[in-house]
């Protein structure tokens, strides 16, 4: 055998070996002259105040709180003591990733601060650990120095430092939610993790909320927007609560989330995470009136922050209007359009999910026709079906219920519920249509107050021509010939004929 | 017989580099003119210190190279002050002069650009890169932020507005005749493109560029516009020449078509080279448009003249190049990119 | 002979650091040059690792030169520099985590540098210890001041300010940050060229040093040359005048 393949071996089987053995003896060294996780603060602790002493407080586990614009998580609380008596806390902060690496920092409060007079006291001192990014450190240290002297103030965002804006509001939420740990626990609480983070921060929607359930059934939404380098990206709304509130009300909450890259040269992505809520009745077509109830900001790394303070209090106080693509701002465009877009597909699917519960039970089909005009119902017992051929067409209708309405107004009005099926031939073909509507009579006169489709089949032009024309008067039901420029002559005269045996009904029954 | 060792730009014609650059700056008068008059502001900002700190520059390597301030023949003055008004052409006229770090961006950039794209390859006439471009370049990447390269929606890129994804729709809206005339926002000297035509009848009647170089940028920069146009019109609706329009009225493409890429000094000095130099910068140029959002005219220039080097290898002419593989090589390298750019266009959701 | 001994042992130590310098001339690990140099500290942090790694692996390898078989020699070398960046790693991820954090990757790619590999390969392996150890020492030291160098560039036009104190807090628990082109308290001028902060400016740093020893390096040359072409003539003039 070649003296080689038995060297060879050997000689690295050695190497390996004694590599091994090396790297695990360096391995046991580190731990064991490492820094010591002992009960001594460590060195980014005691740095803040040298001379006072620092001890971790008792059974400390790391705990996250939500601040304005991310998640922070209190890595170490140390009680801070000088010649034996507290004079102060100490908290190691890691606020998460606002641009590449995360805003690791360490803040010591001292003094007496009450909840009236939290927003005085600024921190002793600041120790920036990690950060940023390279050349966006400097300014987090530099914020930090400025609150710490007193030139910047950590209560708004009017001290930041142009450049690397996203790592200073992170740096400022992570002071701000030491401080409130700090308030409370000075005054002798000692505040831990956040009961059920969730329902405090759909409380943060709706802030009467009392109980909420993840819907199962929900399929995530995807929303399109554009980013800076005119890629179009998703924004999905994966999560949706239903959430009781304190009158026992039922409201919605959506939670979405993108990622967008908003400066056509970083690539960095920049992301949000946001909760809006949606409550109240809805009025069937007309989706667009919903209006968000509330909202609240899960985490975001926007850099400008028009899309919220400009765009979405906008849409919160009505002046912007979100199905407006053009409304969105400049300097927050691509945040803006992002939100725009996750919005419009929540308040689309609270339009959809809500209508469906609205329809399921029939009083939920007033509520829709009326919308907030409703009041209550009753069925009109003494009401016999009333079934007939058409005249005009091949088909029969068929009205089955009527029911008193009552209004806000205390107004009456009369709904009947019927339905009415005909065949007719275009061009040799045979055509149908059939349809279940709701039709609300008012007046001495017969006036449609409200109509509301059930459920329509076969040709459906009729719904968005006839229908809306009879509904508003434009169109008589008296004329016979209107139904002649609807490009759905046939159907048109069958739902014709329908609302005209329902008004020959309405008017008997006003006048009995 | 007494060899002469010649720079670029090769040119039959004797004692006409003075000339030539005169033409050049004739060409860009109109140009000039008319930034003056719409940005004034700006144009007094932007034009003193590029021009201030090319001829500098130029001055100063005149000194140490050739150890004479008589050397710092007219030549050089033109040349330069070509240079310098290029590049202040490219630049936003909103470069943020608020801070001051306006001003010193201007002539970073133009001191970068003139020294490492021009000076310290041998000064006029051996540069491989354009150094207007690359002091734009220089700008664009280390200041881009502060200027009005990018923020609204209907994008200011590069300068002047040009169509992307989020607002192809919007080019039905455009005002053609705006484009056409420079009434949008935009870099210095990008938006006039009626001055910038006369600017190429008469460089071209005046023989002072090649015509190869315009034909293939400009041929191969509309036929991949024009696919792309049809692309885009099958998933909104958009006429593709509209689309076309609009892709040629925005941005840098003329600006840089006419003053940039038909550099002699820059352009590979053989014929048939420079059909290969046009149609491969406006691959370029299109590919950066189009898959990413920003305006790649600038960069496409500087891509080019790095093939230039290649295209102008002395060892094509040797015998181991037959005719057909000198006209093949070029043709697949050109076509390949082609098919790059038709390929990922009618990829699903490469552009919206 | 003992002078020539010595002179040699001076040539090995000395010659890496100017005429043969890993970087600057033979243009050897240039990745870790673009990518830590963004800030100076990192820089003199990487060049020290480095030059922990060179001394310890090439000494080993010398040390074995004669046990390991050539045809397996390459791994066998990859093993013993992969050990002693992996105890590189380990004891600056517990003693020193802000160099850590900073270098990031870059600790485990001086295993991929190619000056270890090719001084274990071109010198360790043929020459004994104490050589070795010279050599690893002048390597080390002429790549660690040629990254700093670049640092130094790159920071002060880059960024504006030399921080000190981040990564070895010499100077007391908080880094200070020396303005020079910008970062004045309380004024905002600023002029740094960011270009030169990021990658991009890595490589025209690089390239403009590297430009600037081949110029000088050239100058010395063509002097030379005209130095002896003179020389010549004035011995041929003197052979004809003395004819």
């Amino acid at each position: 055998m070649n003296k080689l393949y038995i060297k060879a071996p050997i000689v690295l089987g050695a190497i390996c070996v004694v590599s091994a053995g090396l790297l695990g003896g360096v391995n046991l060294l580190a731990k064991k002259f490492g820094p010591a996780p002992s009960g001594d603060a460590p060195d980014t602790i005691t740095v803040l105040n040298p001379g006072a002493s620092f001890v971790s407080v008792e059974g400390f586990e790391p705990f996250p709180m939500m601040g304005s614009n991310t998640k922070v998580t209190i890595e170490g609380i140390y009680e801070m003591s000088e010649g034996g008596s507290r004079t102060g806390y100490a908290y190691l902060i890691n606020s998460g990733k606002a641009v590449k690496s995360e805003i690791k920092f360490s803040v010591a409060y001292q003094g007496e601060v009450s909840e009236a007079t939290v927003n005085d006291l600024k921190p002793l001192a600041i120790n920036v650990i990690a950060g940023g990014d390279t050349g966006y450190d400097v300014n987090i240290g530099k914020l930090a120095d400025a609150i710490v002297a007193g030139s910047a103030t950590m209560n708004d965002n009017s001290g930041l430092l142009s450049g690397g804006t996203k790592s200073q509001k992170w740096l400022l939420d992570g002071l701000q939610v030491a401080r409130q740990d700090y308030v409370a626990r000075w005054n002798g609480q000692a505040p831990g993790p956040v009961g059920d983070e969730t329902l405090a921060t759909i409380k943060g929607v709706f802030p009467n909320a009392v109980s909420y359930a993840l819907d199962e059934d929900f399929t995530p939404l995807k929303s399109k927007s554009y980013d800076a380098t005119d890629t179009q990206v998703t924004a999905t709304t994966d999560k949706r609560y239903t959430v009781t509130l304190e009158d026992g009300s039922i409201a919605r909450v959506y939670e979405g989330t993108g990622d967008v890259q908003v400066s056509p040269y970083d690539p960095t992505l920049a992301s949000i995470d946001l909760m809006v809520g949606y409550s109240g009745a809805v009025v069937e077509g007309k989706s667009k009136d919903i209006q968000p109830a509330g909202y609240k900001v899960i985490s975001s790394d926007f850099s400008y922050s028009q899309w919220e303070d400009v765009y979405l209090a906008g849409v919160m106080g009505g002046s912007i209007d979100i199905d407006d693509g053009k409304a969105i701002v400049c300097k927050a465009t691509i945040s803006s359009d992002m939100i725009r877009n996750m919005m419009v597909a929540m308040r689309n699917d609270y339009y959809k999910v809500t209508l469906a519960a609205q329809k399921a039970n029939v009083a939920g089909y007033f509520e829709t026709m009326f919308g907030e005009n409703y009041k209550a119902f009753a069925a009109d017992e003494g009401f016999t079906a009333i079934e007939a051929p058409l005249v005009s067409e091949t088909g029969s209708y068929k009205i089955d219920n009527r029911y008193a309405i009552t209004l806000q107004d205390d107004s009456t009005v009369k709904v009947y519920h019927g339905s009415v099926a005909c065949t007719f031939d275009i061009d040799g073909e045979e055509e149908s249509m059939s349809a279940k509507l709701y039709v609300g009579f008012k007046g001495a006169e017969g006036q449609i107050a409200a109509a509301l489709k059930e459920s329509v089949g076969g040709w459906t032009n009729w719904v968005n021509s006839y229908l809306p024309g009879v509904t508003d008067g434009s169109i008589s039901i008296g004329d016979e010939n209107a139904a002649l420029n609807t490009g759905s002559t046939h159907s048109s005269r069958a739902v014709r004929e329908l609302l005209v045996g329902m008004r020959t009904d309405y008017l008997a029954a006003i006048a009995a | 017989m007494d060899f002469v060792k010649e720079t670029a730009p090769h040119l039959q014609r004797k004692d006409n580099l003075k000339w030539m650059l005169l033409n050049v700056i004739i060409a860009l008068a109109p140009v000039f003119v008319w930034s003056f008059v719409v940005y004034p502001i700006p144009s007094l900002q932007i034009y003193p210190l590029s021009i201030a700190t090319c001829l500098l520059c130029e001055f100063l390597f005149i000194l140490i190279t050739k150890k004479k301030a008589s050397e710092f023949k007219i030549e050089n003055i033109l040349s330069s002050l070509i240079t310098a008004i290029i590049y202040a052409m490219c630049l936003p006229t909103d470069i943020g002069f608020a801070s001051g770090t306006g001003y010193f961006a201007v002539v970073a950039g133009a001191a970068i650009g003139i020294v490492l794209g021009k000076l310290v390859f041998g000064g006029l006439g051996n540069n491989i890169f354009n150094p207007a471009a690359l002091g734009m370049l220089v700008v664009r990447v280390g200041w881009g932020g502060i200027s009005g390269f990018a923020s609204s929606p209907f994008i200011t890129t590069g300068g002047s507005a040009i169509a992307n994804g989020a607002v192809y729709s919007n080019i039905a809206n455009a005002n053609f005749l705006d484009l056409l005339l420079g009434n949008v926002q935009g870099s210095l000297g990008e938006t006039f493109h009626i001055a910038i035509l006369v600017g190429l009848v008469y460089l071209l009647v005046t023989r002072t560029i090649d015509w190869r170089v315009v034909v293939s940028y400009a041929g191969t920069f509309l036929v991949l516009m024009l696919a792309a146009g049809i692309v885009v019109s099958t998933k909104i609706a958009l006429n593709p020449a509209m689309f076309l329009a609009y892709q040629v009225l925005s941005g840098g493409f003329l600006f840089g078509l006419v003053y940039m890429i038909t550099d002699p000094v820059t352009s590979p000095a053989g014929s048939p080279a420079r059909f290969v130099y046009g149609a491969f910068g406006a691959a370029i140029a299109v590919m950066i448009r189009l898959f990413m959002g920003t305006e790649g005219v600038g960069f496409s220039i500087l891509f080019a003249n790095i093939i230039a080097c290649v295209l102008d290898y002395p060892g094509w002419a040797s015998a181991r190049w037959k005719k057909w593989h000198i006209i093949a090589l070029p043709c697949i390298v050109v076509l390949s990119l082609v098919a790059v750019v038709l390929v990922l266009l009618f990829k699903e959701g490469a552009i919206a | 002979m003992a002078k020539e001994n010595q002179s040699s042992k001076a040539r090995i130590f000395l010659d890496p650091i100017l005429k043969a310098n890993p970087l600057f001339v033979m243009v050897l690990g240039t990745c870790p040059a673009l990518a830590v140099t963004s800030s100076i500290e990192s820089a003199i942090g990487m060049g020290i690792l480095f030059t922990f790694v060179l001394f310890f692996s090439t000494l080993l390898v010398s040390l074995l030169r004669k046990v390991i078989p050539d045809e397996v020699r390459t791994p066998a070398y990859i093993v013993i520099i992969a050990t002693f960046v992996t105890v590189v790693k380990i004891l600056t991820e517990t003693f020193l985590p802000a160099l850590y954090n900073s270098l990031g990757v870059f600790i485990s790619l001086i295993v991929v540098n190619c000056i270890v590999l090719g001084r274990a390969e071109a010198f360790a392996s043929k020459n004994g210890p104490v050589d070795t150890m010279l050599d690893a020492l002048g390597n080390g030291l002429g790549y660690a001041w040629a990254i700093i160098a670049i640092a130094i560039v790159r920071e002060i036009i880059g960024v504006g300010t030399i921080t000190i104190g981040k990564i070895f807090p010499f100077f007391g628990p908080k880094p200070i940050t020396i303005p020079v082109l910008a970062g004045y308290p309380g004024s905002d001028i600023a002029f740094n060229i960011p270009l030169f902060a990021g990658s991009a400016g890595g490589f025209l740093v690089l390239g403009i040093a590297l430009a600037i020893i081949a110029a000088v390096t050239n100058h010395k040359a063509a002097k030379e040359r005209e130095k002896a072409r003179a020389a010549k003539l004035a011995a041929a003039q003197a052979a004809k005048g003395g004819k």
